[in-house]
């Protein structure tokens, strides 16, 4: 950056100045003077506050110094400073008033903090200034940090410090990268789920070695002394499941079920004996020829008796045979005579009725044709008349007719009205004798209508003379059957039960002939089972009963050894399938592990990898570390305190210790030095400046740390201001800082500002400082202020002017 | 011309820091002053007058405290008279009295050089004995400030470029590259630069089936 030069300097109603004073600073050299009070230390504090907008000494000492800048009782104040940077010319400006400060116009805060720090030493900090340093902690504001800070280059190094430090912390990974975070979650659960895989596969295989023991087991039931793998288990399951354990079994069931069932059958064919069948068969034939005797004596004639039955009734009529149903037959021809001979009477009845009916309906129609021919001689219509003729006979006043308007009396036959009278009468009685032959007539009708229904109704069943005859027939004949059967009841009923008899003799003699056949077969068959069950026979004493049991024994130890091969066998196909598809699933999860694994190791390398990085950049910030306390270490060793100590060293050569600052070995993350004292021809004193200095070497001590550290640092600003920072010190120190000054505006270009308040100072460093080369200028500044007045600022500009005393030095 | 090898080591010093030798005596305003040695300082020290007093051995009655203090006193008025800005140093060779510096520094300033060793076995002794020197008139020598140990800029002495020196060569140079290169934008680009290495660290490559 090019050097900032101060120009000029405006203040008003500021800390002790009244008024306004406008003040030049453009000189390499600003020698400030003025007596206590008269406004010196404002004067700086006022080019601090232009330019940093604060007055850190203040500050440092009272938080709400801002409301005390104004100028007691003044209105308003301000300060302002005009700073040079190669011919541009900028302006810095803040106001005061009892409220505080506004600023108008300051520094940009690096530079502001470099005015703060490196360039303004204000009276009050110089006393404090080594405990400052003494006290300052590893914070990253403290003052030794911060001159760490203003060190070259380290910024970067923060930075990757800093960037790294990140790193360090997996959980801030997990923050800022949500990749991470992923792969992280994404190993875990590969991991998980590999894990459940694996132990799923392990019960797996548990379970087909459990399989593969069982299946051991069951071969061995069928004599099968292999040791089975899953090699070997398919050879031999298909070996184990040849023999037909499983249709043998179902054999010997079925045997077994025959044997109960023939063992059953000697069971009931021991309830019959020999002796029972002697008597059977001679009760049978008892039995026989009885009914065999009854059949030659009354056959023919009971057949006879049944063919005359037929041939008056159907054999449907009956439910069985004649013998049998002889009484029933008996009802039946009782009832087909008691109908015909209902029959017969209601034919007699209607022939009689038929006669009477025929009389009947001769005389209704003669009675009818009586009526009408009296009917034809009555007109019909004498009623009519009458009573016209009676209606009219009111018309009648006299003789004249009212029809025909003839005078009756003309006729002298009497009167009309008489005549007309009788002329009524006569025709009502005829009118009544026409109702009575009405009435007649229909009475008559009614009677001829209903015989004639009658005979209709009649006529039709009205049997024929053949008929009648054949009837008659058939109820002597059926009457002579009854009797007959009535006559030989006893016969047919002897015949009945001798036939039931004997059919069922006959039937139980055969069941017992069946059961003897039955129990020769059933002895046939268990030979047959005892043969093949191995048993032998010879002892033929045995009985059939023994022989059975002794088979059943047998086959039910056959059965159960079939039974248990069945049953292994049925185990082992269940258990072919089972180590099928178990070996199956296990491949299947073989597979599905390899896929995890696969994922898992990708998740996983490409976290390691992650964390190789992570390692690299933890490595990396060892190295920053290593490299940025190296550089610390040799910017505080090689740098700041050889720099201290070359200062140290001009303002008291006679000062046996140095002052400087140790600087731990070991590189930790913030190295911290520490103020000690050196001997200053070599070798570790080891106390602090305070313990080991004189007061007047402090002073000296800390005033040359100030300038060590603005010329250790890069120079932002080429400003030294200081506030009176020779009050404690004898004439030999002043006149080494005098030179000091000398050296640092003259050979290292620093604007020096400089106020004391010793007056002989005063002149002396006007003396010391003035100008020595032509671009170089002296400023003398004399403050001064009385009661009730304006502060006043005297500048006096002190130019080159070539030195003859000596001529040109060769 | 002085014998005494201190004042020698000492006009040496003065003139290797670029002070020249001014003739004496010298007559300043009608009056001569005679010095063992007296030096002018050139280009920006010409206000420096340095004269040197062989307390020991010297002439001019050098030895003498109260003498000294009234020819400097006597030069000073002189260049008062002659309006000179001169600045009279005096460096005081060999032993002297707490309270005759005292009374000089009224007048001037007053270096003394004593106690040092002429005669060194070898350059170590030397270089000590030279600091020794130097420490007593560093006043008057040109102040030099210690070069850092870091430059600005990408140079080799700027402290990134320390850094990547000291990186060794098996970590992966492609990250660090990276991440140094962050470092000029601060923190955060750090951070964010690191985070990016990681990510793609952690991209699945083909071969990690």
């Amino acid at each position: 950056m090019s050097d900032l030069w101060l120009k000029s300097l405006s203040v008003k109603n500021f800390r002790s100045i009244k008024g306004t004073i406008n003040v030049p600073l453009d000189a390499n050299v600003v020698l400030v003077h003025g007596e206590n009070g008269a406004g010196k230390t404002s004067l700086l504090s006022a080019v601090e506050l232009a330019l940093t907008g604060k007055v850190q000494s203040l500050l440092r000492a009272d938080k709400t110094y801002s409301t005390q800048l104004l100028y007691r009782g003044a209105r308003g104040g301000r300060v302002n400073v005009e700073v040079d940077g190669q011919g541009e010319r900028s302006e810095y400006e803040s106001s005061v008033n009892k409220t505080g400060i506004d600023n108008r116009s300051i520094f940009e805060e690096d530079l502001a903090d470099f005015f703060s720090e490196r360039a303004f030493l204000p009276q009050a900090l110089l006393s404090q200034l080594l405990q400052i340093y003494q006290d300052s902690s590893s914070r990253m504001d403290s003052p030794l940090a911060k001159f760490v800070g203003d060190l070259l280059g380290l910024d970067r190094l923060d930075a990757l410090e800093g960037g790294l430090q990140a790193l360090k912390d997996v959980r801030n990974i997990r923050k800022s990268s949500e990749k991470w975070a992923e792969v992280e979650a994404e190993v875990d659960r590969h991991n998980g789920n590999c894990e459940n895989k694996s132990g799923f596969r392990v019960e797996t295989q548990k379970k087909i070695d459990t399989q593969l023991l069982e299946l051991q087991e069951r071969l061995q039931v069928l004599d099968m002394d292999r040791e089975a793998s899953e090699d070997n288990f398919l050879e031999l399951i298909e070996l184990a499941l040849t023999p037909t354990h499983e249709r043998d079994l179902r054999d010997t069931i079925g045997r077994r079920r025959e044997l109960s069932a023939i063992r059953r059958q000697f069971e009931v064919a021991s309830t019959f004996s020999q002796a029972d069948y002697a008597s059977m068969s001679a009760e049978t034939s008892k039995i026989s020829r009885e009914y065999e005797l009854w059949k030659s004596e009354h056959l023919d004639y009971i057949e006879d008796l049944e063919t005359r039955f037929l041939s008056l009734l159907p054999r449907s009529s009956l439910s069985g045979d004649f013998l049998e149903f002889w009484e029933e037959a008996r009802e039946h021809l009782t009832t087909e005579k008691e109908r015909i001979e209902k029959r017969l009477s209601v034919a007699r009845a209607d022939h009689t009725n038929a006669n009477v009916d025929r009389k009947t309906v001769n005389v209704s129609k003669k009675q009818i044709d009586i009526i009408d021919e009296e009917l034809s001689t009555i007109s019909s219509r004498s009623e009519n008349f009458a009573s016209l003729l009676s209606e009219l006979s009111g018309y009648i006043d006299d003789e004249v007719c009212p029809i025909c308007d003839r005078d009756f009396s003309e006729l002298e036959t009497g009167n009309l009205t008489e005549h007309v009278h009788s002329k009524v009468r006569s025709l009502s009685a005829s009118a009544e004798r026409l109702l009575a032959l009405g009435r007649a007539r229909n009475d008559e009708e009614t009677r001829l209508r209903s015989a004639s229904k009658r005979m209709d109704e009649r006529q039709s069943r009205l049997l024929s003379d053949n008929e009648v005859n054949s009837l008659e027939r058939r109820h002597g004949e059926i009457q002579a059957v009854i009797l007959a059967i009535i006559k030989t009841a006893s016969t047919l009923d002897r015949g009945r039960t001798l036939r039931a008899n004997e059919v069922a003799t006959r039937r139980k003699f055969n069941d017992f002939q069946s059961m003897n056949s039955t129990l020769t077969a059933a002895r046939e068959t268990l030979q047959t089972f005892a043969s093949d069950a191995g048993i032998d026979l010879s002892p033929s004493k045995n009985s059939l009963s023994d022989l059975a049991s002794q088979i059943s024994e047998a086959l039910s130890e056959r059965e159960q050894e079939q039974q248990r091969c069945a049953s292994a066998q049925t185990r082992i196909r269940e258990l072919n399938n089972d180590l099928l598809r178990l070996v199956g699933e296990r491949e299947a999860q073989d597979d599905e592990i390899a896929v995890l694994k696969g994922e898992l190791k990708r998740s996983s390398n490409a976290i390691e990898r992650g964390q190789g990085l992570r390692r690299q950049a933890s490595d990396l910030r060892t190295i920053v570390d290593r490299v940025r306390s190296g550089i610390i270490r040799s910017e505080f060793n090689d740098r700041l305190n050889h720099l201290w100590r070359d200062l140290f060293v001009r303002l008291a050569p006679d000062e046996p210790f140095v002052p400087a600052f140790s600087v731990p070995e070991s590189s930790t993350q913030r190295i911290q030095p520490k103020l000690i004292t050196n001997f200053r021809n070599g070798g570790d004193a080891g106390g602090t400046p305070g313990a080991m200095l004189s007061a007047g070497n402090l002073n000296t001590a800390a005033l040359t740390l100030f300038l060590a550290l603005h010329l250790s640092v890069p120079k932002k600003l080429p400003w030294l201001i200081l506030d009176d920072p020779v009050q404690s010190m004898d004439d030999v120190h002043i006149s080494n800082f005098a030179a000091l000054l000398r050296t640092l505006s003259k050979e290292h270009n620093r604007q020096v500002i400089i106020a004391v308040h010793d007056r002989q100072l005063f002149e002396y460093l006007r003396l010391e400082l003035s100008p020595a080369f032509p671009e170089d200028t002296l400023l003398t500044l004399e403050m001064e202020r009385s009661e009730d007045q304006d502060t006043r600022c005297l500048a006096h500009r002190i130019s080159f002017k070539t030195d003859t005393t000596f001529g040109q030095v060769a | 011309m002085n014998d005494s090898p201190l004042v020698k080591m000492v006009a040496d010093r003065l003139i290797e820091a670029g002070y020249g030798q001014l003739d004496t005596p010298f007559r300043i305003a009608s009056v001569d002053f005679n010095f063992t040695l007296a030096f002018r300082g050139n280009a920006r020290r010409a206000n420096d007058l340095v004269l040197i007093v062989d307390t020991t051995t010297g002439e001019h009655g050098d030895r003498d405290s109260r003498r000294v203090g009234q020819r400097i006193a006597g030069l000073g008025r002189a260049l008062d008279v002659a309006q000179s800005r001169l600045v009279i140093t005096v460096i005081l060779v060999g032993a002297v009295s707490h309270g005759s510096v005292e009374d000089l520094s009224e007048n001037c300033r007053v270096l003394t050089v004593d106690n040092i060793s002429t005669t060194h076995a070898d350059e170590e002794a030397r270089q000590k004995v030279k600091r020794q020197l130097d420490d007593r008139i560093s006043v008057l020598l040109p102040l030099k400030l210690p070069e850092s140990s870091v430059t600005v800029g990408d140079d080799e002495h700027s402290a990134i470029e320390q850094l990547r020196l000291a990186v060794p060569a098996e970590m992966d140079p492609d990250f660090i590259s990276k991440v140094l290169e962050a470092s000029d934008f601060g923190k955060e680009a750090v951070e964010n630069s690191l985070i990016a290495a990681l990510e793609l660290s952690l991209e699945k490559e083909q071969s990690d089936v």
